[in-house]
């Protein structure tokens, strides 16, 4: 997550707003954190909070008793309909970018399964984040094309995830949805029931497949039972029309499996949407387990081909994401997404001649270091 | 079977055959497939496949050839392939020909329908049989039908297609059911009008080219015996002005005289612009000795022919023209996909009455084409009813189609219950009664099934070889598009 850091003032709890560069109406001001304002003391009442990058605190503002973060450095990386949230630490997260196809939900830190590349700490003592959710989701644009449900699994909250998916059925009708999970809560069928019956008209479940079997899935999701649980999940989804979409991240231990995976999806799960093959992200245990995990970028590529070859003769979609083009042969480009983050994403010096930079996913930040010897700018 | 075996896996069922010398063949239940060794074979059948020391384990445990445990989601797995593969039994009757006339224009050497004059007309079906025959048709439980205009020529009695096709759709929304129709027609009497009424309606035209002049000829005449050829072709060239080229399909009947032109039949149906050319043995029966001397062959030589003529359709996509030949791409949709494929011929149990049905000019209803031409030639016990006199339930629930779909399941008939490519293939007892005189058949001299058994063995030894070219091929014709759209080449 984007995240800035100036001096607060006046702030004793966590506060959620949507950044706006100009004055607003008072109705507005109860939601709105506004950003440098160059206004009046009385036109500055009302706001969730001021934020500014001047590094004294402005007069008018002293005895003002709404809540400002001033000395912000980077404040320009924030856009009108941003939404932040800022702690009285004077930290502020971005949780909410409207110029970005990659904003998330964090539903929950809570999993019960352990992948050896999970990115992300599972916190299972975490309190319930689906208030700030549903505030969150309140404050973002109408506009906004994608959003994905993400954690943890965001199915451990249970019926606070039908909650969020209500939400933004209501309030963001015309935003796709992208649910990540395992997919083992949909193994019950009444579950996956009421997903399915609360209409939401455009949401795609993506599931994580590393294997054609319960024992290497399972081994890899660091739990007995994810591969059994996400095949009964995945049957009971499809069983109600829902869009599925199936997830493998490339490790040592998937790569030269992808065809096989493959083979099982089409023979198996047919009716899924969409097969994505993904390069891995080392932060997390993604980081603590590189070695186990790591396998240099050349060896992926015949089996990736293979896969690919193989999905695309059935007519099935499918997409590579996190690989820069520089990598791939000219054959797989048309599979590769610009699927990073804006503010994961990173590009080496070398990057700045490439001719096809504009197109590429570039890497992971956290994994620009392992790839700076395979990549090189297309000319 | 239980959790509790002392084997370490459970074998689930499968059929297998010896394919080569190296290699045996196993097929499981749902017609996926895989190549072993001898020595991997017995291994696998005597629980010996070790999971940490053998790759072979995972291979066959994703196949669902074997599982650890029966609550293992590989039976639900397998469950929901089974209804796919099966999906066609779900649908009931939804392929309904209809015998518009008896009468033809030509009389072609290896018509096994006794044709009638074309001034005959009582051999016409009227408009109140055909009103009938609409309403019975509209019964069926299929949420879409497929109407096919059969003959003699139906063209002769076009004054009915149009009142079919007109009355079919009424029906059709009033059901809200889907209705597709063909026109089986040899072309040679369609009127610019016909064919502009045929690409306004949608109505796919069904045709048979033979192959060059010379062969199409030699088969394809008039009652007075000069050839069709000539009319065939201008009567395709103008319908191109009026139907999607799409929606013009042709089949080609093979005769002794076509086994010698494989290279020239495709370079027909290329320069015709065909899309596909669907191969087709004769049917032998009820041909007399001297008929079958004239135009009759082994199914060796058929088989030796139909290879060539494969080859040289493969050839002929890999050089940039699209064409499929249709029953290679049936069976390769059966082996290949998980999915079904809705062809009378190729399933178990029968498509006879089920899938498909035949309705005669004068009302009555009957299992299939051949036991139309059973019942020409006196014989009237696959005859299901008339709709003039009979209810759906009469026809459809008669203890004729029961029995007959009772004994037509693979898994319980002689050579097809342990046959390996029982999955792939298909059963048509009216055939079976025609040509064997027993609806169950005896396989080792049916001709039917040694011609599939063999066009599939011959499928499988290309997939084996798995050369990238013909597999590329192979899928373009399974999914419908350019060979250039199934490959990932820059």
């Amino acid at each position: 997550m984007l995240t800035i850091k100036g001096i607060p003032k006046n702030i004793r709890e966590p506060l959620l707003g949507k950044v706006r560069f100009s004055e607003v109406s008072k109705e507005e001001r109860r939601k709105t954190i506004i950003a440098n304002p160059n206004i009046s003391k009385k036109a500055l009442e009302g706001y969730v909070a001021i934020i500014s990058s001047d590094t004294e605190i402005r007069s008018e503002m002293k005895d003002l008793e709404t809540p400002v973060v001033y000395g912000i450095k980077g404040l320009k990386i924030l856009s009108e309909g941003d939404v932040i949230e800022i702690f009285p630490n004077g930290t502020i997260n971005v949780l909410y970018q409207i110029n970005s196809r990659h904003n998330i939900i964090f539903v929950t830190s809570k999993c019960d399964c352990n992948c050896i590349m999970c990115p992300q700490p599972v916190d299972d003592n975490e309190g319930s984040l689906t208030e700030l959710n549903l505030r969150l989701i309140s404050l973002m644009s109408k506009s906004t094309e994608e959003l994905a449900l993400t954690g943890g699994e965001p199915t451990a909250v249970g019926n606070d995830l039908f909650k969020l998916i209500l939400a933004c059925r209501d309030l963001l009708p015309q935003t796709a949805l992208l649910l990540l999970t395992n997919g083992r809560r949909f193994s019950n069928f009444e579950y996956t029931h009421f997903f399915s019956s609360l209409r939401h008209p455009n949401i795609t479940v993506g599931i994580p497949f590393y294997g054609d079997n319960n024992i290497e899935h399972d081994s890899i999701m660091g739990s007995r039972g994810a591969f059994d649980g996400a095949i009964r999940g995945i049957l009971n989804l499809a069983s109600f029309n829902n869009s599925i979409e199936i997830r493998t991240v490339i490790t040592r231990q998937t790569y030269n499996k992808l065809l096989r995976i493959s083979e099982f999806i089409y023979r198996n799960l047919t009716f899924v949407r969409h097969v994505a093959f993904m390069g891995l992200e080392t932060i997390g245990r993604g980081q603590q387990n590189l070695k186990l995990l790591w396998v240099e970028p050349e060896k992926i590529l015949r089996p990736l081909e293979e896969a690919i070859h193989y999905l695309v003769q059935r007519g099935m979609t499918t997409s590579i994401y996190n690989i820069p083009l520089c990598l791939l042969p000219r054959n797989l480009w048309r599979f590769a997404r610009r699927s990073i983050s804006e503010w994961k994403d990173s590009f080496d010096l070398k990057c700045s001649g490439c001719s096809v930079k504009a197109q590429c996913s570039g890497v992971f930040e956290s994994t620009i270091e392992l790839f700076r010897h395979h990549i090189k700018p297309v000319l | 079977m239980s959790d509790k075996n002392s084997h370490p896996y459970i074998i689930l069922p499968f059929d297998f055959m010896r394919f080569s010398k190296d290699n045996l063949l196993l097929v499981n239940l749902v017609g996926e497939y895989l190549f072993v060794s001898e020595d991997e074979f017995k291994k696998l059948v005597t629980h010996d496949i070790n999971r940490k020391s053998d790759p072979l384990y995972f291979i066959l445990k994703a196949k669902h050839f074997i599982t650890e445990r029966i609550s293992d989601p590989a039976i639900e797995l397998l469950a929901v392939k089974y209804r796919t593969k099966k999906d066609f039994l779900s649908h009931f009757t939804s392929l309904h020909m209809v015998e518009i006339t008896r009468r033809c224009n030509q009389k072609c050497i290896y018509c096994q329908v006794s044709s009638q004059d074309p001034d005959k007309s009582h051999y016409d079906m009227n408009i109140e049989t055909a009103r009938k025959t609409v309403d019975l048709i509209f019964m069926s439980p299929a949420r879409s039908i497929k109407i096919e205009f059969q003959g003699g020529e139906p063209l002769l009695n076009y004054d009915i297609i149009k009142y079919v096709i007109e009355y079919g759709e009424k029906q059709a929304s009033i059901k809200n059911k889907g209705v597709e129709f063909v026109v089986c027609t040899n072309l040679t009497r369609a009127t610019d009008d016909m064919l502009k009424y045929f690409g306004d309606n949608n109505v796919l035209i069904s045709t048979s080219l033979d192959g060059p002049e010379n062969v199409h000829n030699f088969a394809r005449r008039y009652r007075d015996g000069t050839g069709t050829y000539r009319d065939v072709i201008n009567s395709f060239e103008r319908a191109k002005k009026y139907v999607e080229p799409s929606k013009i399909s042709a089949l080609m009947t093979t005769t002794r005289y076509s086994l010698i032109y494989p290279d020239e039949i495709i370079n027909e149906y290329v320069k015709n612009e065909f899309r596909s050319i669907f191969v087709r043995p004769l049917n032998p029966f009820g041909y007399s000795k001297q008929k079958i001397d004239e135009i009759g062959y082994d199914s060796s030589e058929f088989l030796i022919f139909y290879k060539e003529i494969l080859e040289n359709t493969l050839k002929t996509n890999l050089k940039g023209y699209f064409i499929e030949e249709s029953f290679a791409s049936l069976l390769l949709t059966r082996i290949l996909t998980p999915f079904s494929t809705g062809f009378v011929d190729l399933q178990f149990p029968a498509g006879t009455g089920i899938s498909g049905v035949m309705y005669g000019y004068n009302g009555n209803v009957y299992l299939s084409d051949e036991a139309r031409m059973l019942a020409n030639m006196g014989d009237y016990r696959f005859c299901l009813g008339n709709v003039h006199k009979n209810s759906y339930r009469d026809i459809f629930y008669s203890d004729t189609i029961v029995n007959l779909i009772r004994d037509s399941c693979a898994e319980s008939l002689p050579g097809c219950s342990d046959c390996a490519f029982q999955m792939y293939c298909g059963i048509d007892p009216v055939r079976n009664y025609a040509t064997q005189n027993d609806a169950i058949g005896y396989r080792p001299t049916n001709d039917f099934c040694l011609i599939n058994k063999e066009i599939i063995r011959h499928l499988f030894e290309i997939i084996l070889k798995n050369d990238l070219d013909k597999m590329d091929i192979f899928w373009s014709w399974i999914t419908g598009r350019n060979l250039s759209e199934v490959r990932i080449k820059a």
